[in-house]
C-alpha cells in the first residue's frame, strides 16, 4: 500500500495531543483550528461508516459534509457527554436514510437499518472474505452491526452502547451470540480458531 | 477463552485473521478529495470566526454590584425569617396520592404536561420548567430498587 | 455373567486410576439468554404498566433491556441502572398516544437479556404493580414471561 504524503496541516492535526473532550471546548471559544482537528480525526470514520450504510461514494461524501455541518451547528455551547463517535453514529445513519430516501425514493418498512446496509461490494477479495461477507449476511442487522462497529470501526462495548442507544448488556449478548454463530458456521469457523 | 468474561472492554478477544477478513469483507475506504475538505473547513471558519467575534466581557459597576449584593442578602434574610411550611401529606411525586410514587404518577404528569395543564407544583427538578424531564424525575423514582414503593 | 457388571465396572475403575486420567470436571458453562416480557391486557388499551422481574435462584445476572414489539412501547421502558448485573429489575413504561394507537391483548413490551452462569434453569417471576388505560384508569392484566432462544 502506497501511503501518499499528508499536508503539513494533516500532520500537525494527527500529532495533536488534545483529547476530544479539549478540542471541543476550544471550538466552543470560537477555536477553527480545534475544530479542523476534530474533523480530520473523524473524517474517514465517519465517511467510511456512510459508505457500509449505503455503498455510493458520492452520496457518502454528502453526508460526510451533512453530518460535521450538523456537528458545527452545535457550537458554540456543545457539550459532550459521551465518546465522540457514539455522538456522531446516530447523525450519520439518520443521514444515511434520508440520502438514500432522497436518492432512491426509499420506502421505509420500519426496519430501517435493514433497508440501509449497502449490498457487498462488487470485485470483494478473495473467497474466504465473501464466505464470511455470506455468513455475517446471515446475522440480524443487530447483530452484525455490533460485530462491524466492534472489529472493523474498533469501538469499545461503551461506545457501541451509546451509538446504538442500547444498554450495554444488550451489546455483549449481540456480540456473544454472533461470535457463537460464526464459530458454529463451517464457512468462517477456522477464522474463529485461536 | 472464557466467553463469560466480559469485565474486560476488550472482550471477547479474536484472533487477528478474523479481524483481518471482516476489514477486508467490510472495511472499504473512501478517499476524500481535498475540495470536500476545504468546503467543510472553510464553513467552519466562518462559523466559528463568527462565534468568537460575539464573546464579549460584561462589566458592571460597583456600585451596581454592591447594590445587587445587599438585595441579595435581604432576600435570604427574609426567606430565613419565614416559618417553613408544614411537611405535605404526600411526596410531590405522588401525584395519585395513593401513598406510592409509581409509574402511573409520571404517566399522570405526562398527560398533564400534553395538555398544558402544569403549574409549578410539578416542576420535579427545580429549573423553572415543567417538561418532559420532570416526568423522567417521577418515573425514576418509580423504578428506583432501592426507593420507597409506598 | 453375573460377573460382567462387576468385571466393567473393575475395567472402569482401574482406567479412571491411570496416570492422566483426570475426572472430568464440568467447566462452568456462561450463556446469554433474551426473555420476552408479555402483557395481555385483553380488550382494555395499554397505556401504562408497571412491574417487577426476579431471578431468585440460580446465578442469573440482568445484562439488558430493550422495548417491546409494539410501536407504543418499542423504546426501552424506564429502570434503575443499578439493576445491571443484579438479579432483580423494576420496569415502567408508558404512552400519551390516543386508545386507538394503544396495543390491545397480548403484547411485548420489554426483552430482558440476561446472563446465566452454570448449568441453570432459568427460574424467573414477574409480578405486576400498576397497569392504567389512556385516561388513567387502572385496569388488570395478566403478564407472562417467555425465554426466547439465542440468534
Amino acid at each position: 500500500m502506497v501511503r501518499l504524503p499528508d499536508s503539513a496541516n494533516v500532520q500537525e492535526c494527527s500529532r495533536d495531543p488534545r483529547t476530544d473532550q479539549e478540542l471541543i471546548a476550544a471550538a466552543n471559544t470560537g477555536d477553527a483550528a480545534a475544530f479542523e482537528v476534530l474533523y480530520r480525526r473523524h473524517r474517514d470514520w465517519v465517511v467510511n461508516l456512510a459508505f457500509r450504510f449505503i455503498g455510493d461514494r458520492d452520496l457518502a461524501l454528502d453526508v460526510l459534509q451533512d453530518t460535521f455541518l450538523y456537528f458545527l451547528k452545535k457550537f458554540p455551547g456543545f457539550e459532550l457527554t459521551c465518546q465522540l463517535r457514539s455522538f456522531l453514529y446516530p447523525a450519520v445513519r439518520n443521514l444515511c436514510i434520508a440520502a438514500r430516501r432522497k436518492a432512491e425514493r426509499h420506502q421505509s418498512t420500519g426496519n430501517e437499518l435493514e433497508d440501509l446496509e449497502a449490498p457487498p461490494p462488487a470485485g470483494v477479495a478473495p473467497a474466504a472474505h465473501e464466505h464470511l461477507a455470506a455468513a455475517l449476511a446471515g446475522l440480524s442487522a443487530e447483530h452484525r452491526e455490533v460485530l462491524l462497529l466492534r472489529f472493523v470501526d474498533g469501538l469499545s462495548l461503551n461506545e457501541i452502547a451509546d451509538a446504538l442507544e442500547i444498554p450495554l448488556g444488550t451489546v455483549k449478548s449481540r456480540l456473544h451470540n454472533s461470535l457463537a454463530v460464526l464459530r458454529r458456521d463451517e464457512r468462517t469457523k477456522k477464522l474463529l480458531e485461536q | 477463552m472464557n466467553h463469560g468474561d466480559y469485565l474486560d472492554e476488550r472482550q471477547p478477544e479474536v484472533p487477528q485473521q478474523f479481524i483481518d477478513a471482516i476489514t477486508a469483507a467490510h472495511g472499504q475506504r473512501v478517499l476524500v478529495p481535498t475540495e470536500v475538505d476545504a468546503a467543510i473547513l472553510d464553513k467552519a471558519r466562518e462559523h466559528l470566526q463568527s462565534v468568537a467575534g460575539k464573546r464579549r466581557i460584561i462589566r458592571f459597576p460597583r456600585w451596581l454590584a454592591a447594590a445587587a449584593a445587599v438585595v441579595l442578602a435581604a432576600t435570604v434574610a427574609g426567606v430565613w425569617l419565614q416559618k417553613r411550611p408544614a411537611p405535605p401529606a404526600f411526596a410531590r411525586e405522588d401525584l395519585d396520592h395513593n401513598g406510592r410514587v409509581d409509574i402511573l404518577d409520571a404517566f399522570a404528569l405526562a398527560r398533564k404536561v400534553q395538555q398544558g395543564a402544569v403549574s409549578a407544583q410539578f416542576d420535579m427538578n427545580g429549573d423553572g420548567v415543567v417538561n418532559s424531564r420532570d416526568i423522567d424525575v417521577v418515573a425514576a423514582q418509580a423504578v428506583r430498587l432501592d426507593g420507597k414503593q409506598g | 455373567m453375573k460377573a460382567a457388571p462387576a468385571i466393567a465396572v473393575g475395567i472402569a475403575l482401574a482406567l479412571s486410576s491411570l496416570p492422566g486420567q483426570e475426572p472430568a470436571v464440568p467447566q462452568a458453562e456462561v450463556r446469554f439468554s433474551a426473555i420476552d416480557v408479555f402483557v395481555d391486557s385483553e380488550a382494555q388499551p395499554l397505556a401504562a404498566y408497571q412491574l417487577t422481574v426476579t431471578a431468585p435462584h440460580g446465578d442469573v445476572r440482568i445484562v439488558g433491556i430493550e422495548g417491546g414489539e409494539h410501536a407504543a412501547f418499542k423504546e426501552p421502558p424506564y429502570y434503575d441502572p443499578k439493576a445491571m448485573q443484579k438479579e432483580r429489575v423494576i420496569l415502567g413504561a408508558f404512552n400519551t398516544s390516543p386508545a386507538e394507537q394503544l396495543p390491545r391483548g397480548k403484547t411485548r413490551v420489554a426483552t430482558i437479556h440476561v446472563q446465566v452462569s452454570g448449568p441453570t434453569i432459568l427460574n424467573v417471576t414477574t409480578k405486576l404493580e400498576a397497569a392504567a388505560t389512556s385516561e388513567g384508569h387502572s385496569i388488570t392484566a395478566q403478564i407472562s414471561l417467555v425465554e426466547r432462544n439465542a440468534k
